[in-house]
């Protein structure tokens, strides 16, 4: 029936809606992982990013796809001939593929040579998430063009829900400029965050011989979706020197406002879509769809692997987002805590925790593993007692027992790290070699050159850096001996092939080379890494480029979704205080601040009492070394703290920090006092000190020192006696309840016996009969051990 | 409430924007609108606003001299007037300067002497109040599009560039300047901190504004460059909404008071000390953001214009007589006839002689028969001859008009006299000035040269 109907005389064919996806982005954000696959055949949430954007076409009735394959094109192109379309009538794929395109530009360019397009089509990268119904873009778009045939491309973008929201997604600065009644776009500006830029927007008055009213928005995201007429591609081949699509040809369009060409925008309002350009969105994306933002993409749906290379998935979702496939262990007192999803084959053994991270198929995790906000790929092995924090494990890596790994790390195909090795935050190590060194972000990617350098094509190139033989690469595949020392190294042995990897970087016994280790300080880094950008740094950028002095934004710190909230409310009250010592507020304010506080984290006077005592003890200290941004401690307040730290191996530094810390307690007693009237509120704040020496709980990451307290654990005591702010009756009360501790809970009660019976015996020259008896009691324990 | 607010009028000078109706040296606060002086506007929006204490700000000694002996002669509201005078060229923010000890309220109105309007008072007052605003700006809606009246790719001429957020309650960024534009600058933080950010030409400040004392006075103190209350003091206050954000309160500043810490240590510690600082705090992050310039949109249906030159005087008269706005800004009813204000002393020719709907005619005017009047006001003692046609257009008081006259979209000064079968379109005819037998003017200002008096 069908071909009949078509082929009948004067009746127009319908028309076919097409797609055109660029399966290379044109970026070097994800390196030195896309040296050896392709950046959109990564998978995002268990699933390679690519198949996100092929099933949103797919539901969007697209009938034919043009993917544009360029690095990697063959691994692209077998993926898609796996894939659950290759034998679909509906939703055709034609590969086009071009080894030697350096931009989207190029690639634009020579799909208009090829002729393929005749009608409107979408412009979309490969990868993009979103549930967006293109339907209403489309139709607002024909719309257009049949009043106006200038009016060539629809941008979608959506507004970011708050100002952290864009950091949160790695994205750079956008600006744009609509006319508020046509949604017509008359200035699209973006700002990569470096250079130099004025403090004010301007604004060409002439726009106002149109119309009226002109909305400023700087609250919008660039989902990279586009609603084209053919025409753009004609554009593209028109101006050879666009690049970038909208660097180039979106600034150029509205440039040339004579020509008359004209762009507009949809903004969402409630659909998803968003865009893995770099770590730091594949962070966010991963997991707005761990939370379900991007319905029906969520791994429960089992929508994206009906067949194909990846197999079936067999997801079933549980309380607080956590995903399981079919065949996962877990081990009984292993934890899987919140927005978590494992694939199936994986094995979690007792102990472990796995927190806000995505874990792939067949991979072990070890015993007592602590794993928080990571992306580990298939086939990862993670032996005992290893700590990862916000890191990407890619396929096949292995890290061996009691690792750490630093936020913001990439440990690449097939890595060994070695045992006990401390990874730092930010860097990345690879089987590939670095070929060329330059500075870390200055070769970022064509979207990002500046104009002076678009000429050159060294500053360009697509992902894998398969650029003219002239240029160099960012890198080669790992040779055969270097993947098969790395596997024999993996499993213990020793490597056939005298291959010589940087034992500092990747530990004894591990494999890999540095690709390259990036500066925690600088803000190029972590805005884009793959760990939740710094608190200050968002902060500082709230506070605008004025004067750079700070404001504390206490609200971002729920943007940061996995930090403890006891650590939150640590760092809360602990800044507070840093603010009041700073500004040498007096008791009563510092009360004030105080109580605005407690009632805002609707907490009591004792919790506060007990994170300032913590602070107060901290400012005897140099400035304390956090292991995790959720500790660290702003710029401004660095000051307040001691240059050194004393030498507590000798009776001397052991005075001198006791000194420091009298003189501080004295001031601040009449403080502790007001807030610890309670015996209970006191024993909570000897509990506090304990972890707070014993670097446990809330200071297991701080790097707060507070084991050098530990030595003279026994003085504080006494000090806080002597100062009044814990009373007898709480030691006793805290001596009591240790009492029937296990053995390594005791450490403190033991350290503190000297005191104890001190005060045992002041207690009983009081009161002689009572105290009499409890003190041959306390003798006999302390005989025992 | 009352208490807090003080009022200025700026009731201008004798000035030249109006030439030639003012040539006889009428101060622009006594030329009639609807057979009223134009003051009598600004004070009845004051009256209803509940405002006690007003001081009349006349430009030049000979102005407020006139406006002073018109005001202890006529005035009978409930208004406390004092009539003080600036120096002929002062702008208008410098004319507030050489009043500033006179200044007592802690929130100012200032509002312009030429001002028409029946936009409630109390309402602007009770937004400014309630956003603990440092001012607040009333803004009219244009009648017709400032874009629908330039070419495309050229800057429109004479409008003021207002920016405000999205709910269109804080205003932003305000440009305006008689010239041609550029370029905008809309300042970013004021943008990354709102989102979005609206620049509309649509709208225009017709100069009522409500003032924190604090805020003003520290402006003017500090900021001796600033003129003009449009042109300067307001987008001085616009930017600095924004430019204080983050910064450490600087000590002798006045407005140091709204960053949160130095109002703690500024208030008393009172019986609940806690708990008042805990107000305070809660405002904490935001309050820099609270305290900022609001703005209040008048509706399209409500009456706001300012006479300020020729032009918009003959618009201001026209709008006037239309039945629902005479209602409500002359507060007179209309003879329930004829839907018109005609005073009862007038004679009407009864040959064919109409007055229609709206028409405003004085006291003790004549008109001849088969005369036809249409959408003017007409002062008092005036006399047209038989066979005048009046159309859109103004009579000041004690005119003669002779028979067979016609005009249009005209106005005609006091004691001026038109000989018979005149015709004038679009005219001026400045005060006792006397039109020749059968002239026909069209678009022409005529008025006895300065000199002659």
């Amino acid at each position: 029936m069908a071909p009949r109907k078509s082929a009948a005389a004067g009746m127009e064919p319908k028309e076919t809606l097409t797609a055109i996806l660029l399966a290379d982005s044109f970026t070097q954000r994800f390196l030195p992982v896309t040296v050896e696959r392709p950046k959109v055949l990564l998978p995002l949430v268990n699933v390679p990013m690519l198949d996100y954007t092929l099933e949103w076409l797919a539901a969007n009735e697209v009938e034919e796809v043009f993917v544009f394959c360029c690095a990697h094109a063959d691994m692209i192109k077998e993926h898609l001939d796996e894939c659950k379309w290759s034998s679909q009538r509906t939703f055709k794929i034609h590969v086009v593929v071009s080894t030697n395109c350096l931009s989207a530009g190029e690639a634009m360019r020579l799909l208009d040579q090829k002729d393929v397009i005749k009608s409107d089509f979408i412009l979309i990268s490969g990868d993009v998430v979103s549930n967006l119904k293109i339907a209403t873009v489309l139709e607002e778009h024909r719309k257009r063009r049949q009043q106006d045939k200038n009016a060539i491309m629809t941008l979608v973008m959506k507004t970011a829900s708050d100002a952290g929201h864009r950091r949160r997604v790695g994205d750079t600065e956008l600006l744009v400029a609509v006319d508020s009644q046509s949604q017509r776009l008359l200035r699209y500006e973006e700002h990569d965050g470096t250079g130099k830029r004025s403090k004010a927007v301007p604004v060409d008055a002439h726009y106002f011989g149109e119309r009226d009213v002109i909305q400023l928005r700087s609250d919008l995201i660039d989902c990279h979706i586009y609603v084209c007429a053919p025409e753009v591609l004609m554009l593209f081949s028109d101006n050879f020197d666009y690049q970038n699509i909208r660097r180039d040809f979106v600034i150029g369009v509205l440039s040339e406002e004579e020509l008359g060409n004209k762009l507009f925008l949809h903004v969402l309002q409630h659909d998803y879509a968003a865009r893995v350009h770099n770590l730091r969105s594949y962070d966010a994306v991963s997991r707005d769809i761990l939370q379900r933002w991007a319905f029906p993409y969520v791994p429960d749906t089992n929508l994206l692997h009906k067949a194909g290379p990846w197999g079936e998935s067999t997801y079933t979702y549980g309380r607080h987002h956590i995903y399981k496939e079919r065949g996962v262990s877990v081990a009984r007192t292993a934890a899987v805590k919140r927005d978590t999803a494992i694939g199936s084959g994986t094995t979690v053994e007792d102990g472990s925790v796995i927190d806000a991270s995505v874990v792939g198929r067949n991979c072990r995790i070890g015993k007592n593993v602590r794993i928080t906000g990571c992306y580990i790929h298939d086939n990862v092995t993670i032996w005992d007692g290893s700590l990862l924090i916000s890191a990407l494990i890619c396929e096949g890596a292995t890290i061996m027992p009691d690792v750490v790994i630093g936020p913001g790390a990439i440990i690449s195909y097939k890595v060994v790290i070695g045992k006990g090795h401390h990874v730092p935050a930010y860097s990345s190590i690879s089987l590939c070699r670095r070929v060329e060194h330059r500075a870390s972000f200055s070769d970022d990617e064509l979207e990002y050159a500046q104009a002076g350098q678009q000429t050159s094509p060294s500053h360009s190139g697509s992902e894998s850096g398969r650029r003219p033989a002239a240029h160099g690469r960012p890198g080669d595949l790992p040779s055969v001996e270097v993947i098969g020392a790395a596997d024999a190294l993996r499993v213990g042995a020793i490597p056939e092939a005298e291959v010589e990897f940087e034992e500092h970087i990747v530990g004894r016994g591990g494999a890999g080379f540095l690709w390259g280790h990036n500066d925690p300080h600088d803000d190029a880094v972590t805005q884009f890494s793959i760990a939740p950008p710094l608190i200050a740094s968002i902060a500082l950028d709230e506070a605008g480029s004025d004067d750079g002095s700070v404001i504390t934004v206490g609200d971002d710190v729920q943007d940061l979704s996995h930090i403890d909230p006891e650590v939150s409310f640590k760092r809360e009250v602990s800044e507070t205080f840093l603010r009041c010592v700073k500004m040498g507020f007096d008791q009563d304010l510092v009360v004030i601040e105080l109580n605005g506080l407690k009632i805002a984290e609707d907490r009591s006077f004792a919790d506060c009492a007990r994170y300032v005592f913590t602070t107060m003890a901290g400012l005897c200290l140099p400035v304390p070394a956090p292991h995790s941004h959720a500790h660290s401690i702003k710029e401004e307040y660095r000051e307040l703290y001691n240059d050194s730290a004393p030498d507590m191996a000798t009776q001397a530094g052991r005075n001198q920090l006791l000194a420091r810390f009298l003189a501080k307690l004295k001031q601040w007693a009449p403080l502790l006092q007001r807030f610890l009237k309670t015996e209970d509120d006191q024993v909570e704040l000897l509990l506090t000190l304990e972890e707070f020496c014993g670097e446990e709980g809330a200071f297991e990451w701080s790097g707060e020192r507070g084991r050098l307290f530990g030595h003279v654990f026994n003085e504080v005591c006494q000090l806080l006696y002597d100062n009044e702010v814990i009373g007898e009756d709480p030691f006793d009360a805290w001596a009591r309840e240790k009492e029937h501790a296990e053995e390594d809970e005791r450490v403190f009660l033991r350290k503190a016996q000297p005191f104890l019976d001190w005060l045992r015996t002041a207690e009983t020259e009081e009161e002689s009969e009572e105290g009499s008896e409890e003190v041959e009691k306390e003798d006999e324990e302390s005989g025992e051990e | 409430m009352a208490l807090q607010f003080q009022a200025v009028v700026l009731a201008g000078s004798i000035g030249s924007q109006l030439y030639p109706l003012n040539s006889t040296g009428t101060p622009k606060a006594l030329l009639p609108i609807g057979n009223q002086h134009l003051i009598t506007y600004p004070l009845q929006t004051l009256e209803e606003g509940g405002i006690k204490d007003v001081l009349v700000l006349c430009q030049g000694e000979t102005a407020s001299a006139k406006v002073s002996s018109w005001i202890a002669k006529n005035y009978q509201g409930p208004l406390h007037l004092e009539v003080k005078s600036v120096p002929e060229d002062s702008g208008t923010a410098d004319a507030l300067r050489t009043v500033r000890d006179k200044l007592k309220g802690a929130n100012i109105v200032v509002i312009s002497g030429d001002l028409v309007a029946d936009v409630p008072l109390k309402a602007i007052m009770a937004t400014h109040y309630v956003n603990q605003s440092t001012a607040t700006s009333l803004l009219a809606p244009r009648k017709t599009s400032p874009s629908s009246e330039t070419k495309p790719g050229k800057a429109p001429k004479d409008v003021d560039y207002i920016g405000m957020d999205e709910a269109q309650k804080r205003l932003l960024f305000f440009a305006s300047s008689p010239e041609m534009k550029s370029k905008l600058r809309v300042p970013l933080t004021a943008l990354k901190q709102f989102g979005q950010l609206t620049v509309r030409t649509d709208f225009v400040d017709v100069h009522l504004y409500v003032f924190n004392l604090e805020a003003m006075l520290t402006a003017l103190d500090t900021r001796p460059a600033i003129s003009s209350i449009k042109q300067d003091l307001v987008p001085h206050l616009v930017r600095n909404q924004f430019s204080g954000l983050g910064r450490q309160p600087c000590a002798q500043s006045g407005d140091s008071a709204s960053t949160p810490t130095a109002r703690v240590m500024a208030s008393p510690f009172s019986a609940a000390p806690v708990q008042k600082a805990m107000e305070i705090l809660s405002l904490g992050e935001g309050a820099s953001s609270q305290r900022g310039f609001s703005v209040f949109l008048a509706s399209k249906d409500q009456f706001c214009m300012r006479a300020r030159d020729v032009h918009s005087y003959r618009e201001v008269n026209k709008e006037i007589t239309a039945p629902e706005l005479a209602l409500r800004l002359l507060q007179q009813k209309p003879n329930p006839k004829h839907d018109n204000y005609v005073h009862e002393s007038v004679q009407l020719g009864t040959n064919k002689t109409t007055v229609g709907a709206g028409c405003i005619i004085g006291p003790a005017t004549i008109l001849s028969d088969k005369c036809s009047v249409k959408r003017s006001v007409i002062g008092g003692s005036c006399k047209l001859g038989t066979n005048v046609k009046v159309l859109n257009s103004v009579i000041m008081d004690s005119v003669t008009i002779e028979e067979g006259c016609h005009l249009q979209n005209t106005v005609v000064c006091a004691g001026a006299h038109l000989k018979a079968k005149s015709t004038l379109n679009k005219c001026i005819v400045g005060p006792d000035y006397i039109v020749a037998e059968t002239s026909d003017l069209r678009d022409e200002v005529v008025a006895k040269s300065r000199a002659t008096h």
